[in-house]
């Protein structure tokens, strides 16, 4: 049988910034979501404060082509827990975050892939998470909606987010946390300081 | 009551958008939209009567009443089952992305057919007027067999959802079956043309009787089934049901490994 994942374990304060870094197929993804529940774990278990998870894994891709932007917006909402009413209030302001007002009654099977990422991304800016669960989703979208993301990010962890975020991009990871957890064929080889799991990283990386 | 059902209160609004979601794909792109829902029932309706009463010579004038009013329960099930058994393969994306409970993938899924079948249902005015069916109180008594029907329908899809996303065999198996109990139950005819000495039998399949509720009761008429055959397809209705979602959620945690 094979184990993405095998005795992973850590801890992470409230309010903190944490990267998870790793090559290719070792487990960030799957790590990801057993945090969030879309997998039980075989063995062992997570604990997570109460209060609203929120995850954006592989942002774009449960997207409905078929329906429009609003529409998709409207069901992503649903989705991260709001009522009708709800959405009504937020939908302006999510709409405006996305920068695609022209395009928002198009069905969005028309829409570029950093379009679906702009309106996941909008999506999750009104969202007052308690854990933030990130998966790559900024490595699309231009520089300037990059920029919008990490603003609101580094809001969000002002205002006692704890966020988790899985990238290949170490310029990003080293802005926005203070930790990283390294890992290797489902394994934490390391979980420490930025720099000093960047540079073994780096090193595992050349060394293939 | 049951984990499967618990979760639908608090995310009635993702149920709600999931339906709406389904039945404006459902007619996204068509020229005749809803109609479609009309359509296709009676098409099949206008075929069967073809076939059974002009060829075979068999059935009486009002055939056609009785074909729509059979036609479009059994689609209603037919169409739970098949719908909801690729419920989970079909929202895979969305399912790996978003920590949602995954039941509520098949029961909107139950939800948006249940729509359908409604509307569906008023092609069977133009045939209850043109054969002068009176508005009786039997009618009241409809939605009996709607709500037994979607148990029995539920508790199958909830099932095949989840070893369908193992064993992609379930589509086809499905179709086979469908298409063979469509003629082994009182669909295109009535139940008492089922000779004597095959009655038990049929009476064995709950859909037998729940078919028998909805045309005859639609025709206000009484049905002619032993009150302990009716009985047990009414437990029949909650056993597959609660069997469905407790299966549902012994097998979904292994089954969304594999999506």
């Amino acid at each position: 049988m094979f184990w993405a994942l095998r005795g992973v374990s850590f801890r992470i304060q409230r309010g903190e910034v944490v990267g998870i870094i790793g090559r290719n197929g070792s487990g960030k993804s799957t790590l990801l979501r057993v945090i969030c529940g879309i997998y039980g774990p075989d063995r062992g278990s997570v604990m997570l404060p109460t209060g609203r998870v929120s995850a954006l894994l592989e942002l774009g891709s449960g997207f409905r082509d078929e329906l429009s932007g609003m529409e998709n917006i409207r069901l992503a909402c649903a989705i991260q827990g709001f009522s009708s009413s709800e959405i009504d209030a937020i939908i302006e302001p999510i709409i405006s975050f996305s920068g695609i007002e022209e395009f928002i009654d198009q069905p969005i099977r028309t829409y570029s892939s950093g379009m679906k990422a702009r309106l996941g991304f909008a999506v999750a800016s009104v969202v007052e998470p308690d854990v933030l669960l990130i998966d790559e989703v900024l490595a699309v979208g231009d520089a300037g909606f990059r920029q919008r993301c990490m603003t609101r990010i580094e809001q969000l962890v002002a205002g006692d987010t704890t966020v988790v975020v899985v990238s290949h991009n170490t310029a990003e990871l080293e802005r926005l946390c203070s930790r990283l957890i390294l890992l290797e064929r489902g394994i934490v080889i390391m979980d420490g300081a930025v720099k000093d799991v960047l540079e073994r990283y780096q090193q595992i990386t050349a060394s293939t | 009551m049951l984990s499967v059902f618990k979760h639908i209160k608090k995310h009635r609004y993702v149920v709600q958008n999931f339906v709406i979601r389904d039945i404006k794909i459902k007619y996204r792109g068509t020229i005749f939209g809803y109609l479609w829902s009309l359509l296709e029932p009676l098409s099949m309706v206008l075929i069967y009567d073809f076939v059974f009463r002009i060829i075979m010579r068999r059935g009486d004038a009002n055939y056609p009443l009785i074909l729509v009013l059979g036609i479009l329960p059994y689609n209603y099930v037919s169409s739970i089952i098949v719908g909801g058994a690729s419920a989970l393969v079909n929202s895979a994306s969305l399912i790996r992305r978003v920590p949602l409970p995954r039941e509520l993938f098949v029961l909107s899924v139950v939800g948006s057919n249940l729509v359908t079948f409604l509307l569906s249902m008023l092609a069977a005015v133009p045939f209850m007027i043109a054969f002068e069916i009176p508005i009786g109180w039997h009618l009241l008594l409809f939605p009996i067999p709607v709500v037994l029907m979607t148990a029995f329908a539920t508790g199958i899809a909830l099932v095949m959802a989840c070893i369908n996303v193992v064993y992609r065999d379930v589509g086809y198996v499905l179709r086979v079956a469908i298409r063979m109990v469509m003629y082994l139950s009182p669909v295109i005819y009535e139940l008492d043309r089922v000779p004597e000495r095959f009655r038990d039998l049929y009476l064995l399949n709950p859909l037998s009787v729940y078919l028998t509720m909805a045309r005859n009761w639609m025709l206000s008429r009484p049905i002619d089934i032993p009150p302990s055959d009716v009985a047990i397809s009414v437990v029949l209705a909650l056993v597959f049901l609660v069997g469905g979602a407790y299966t549902f959620a012994m097998l979904e945690k292994k089954a969304v490994k594999f999506l």
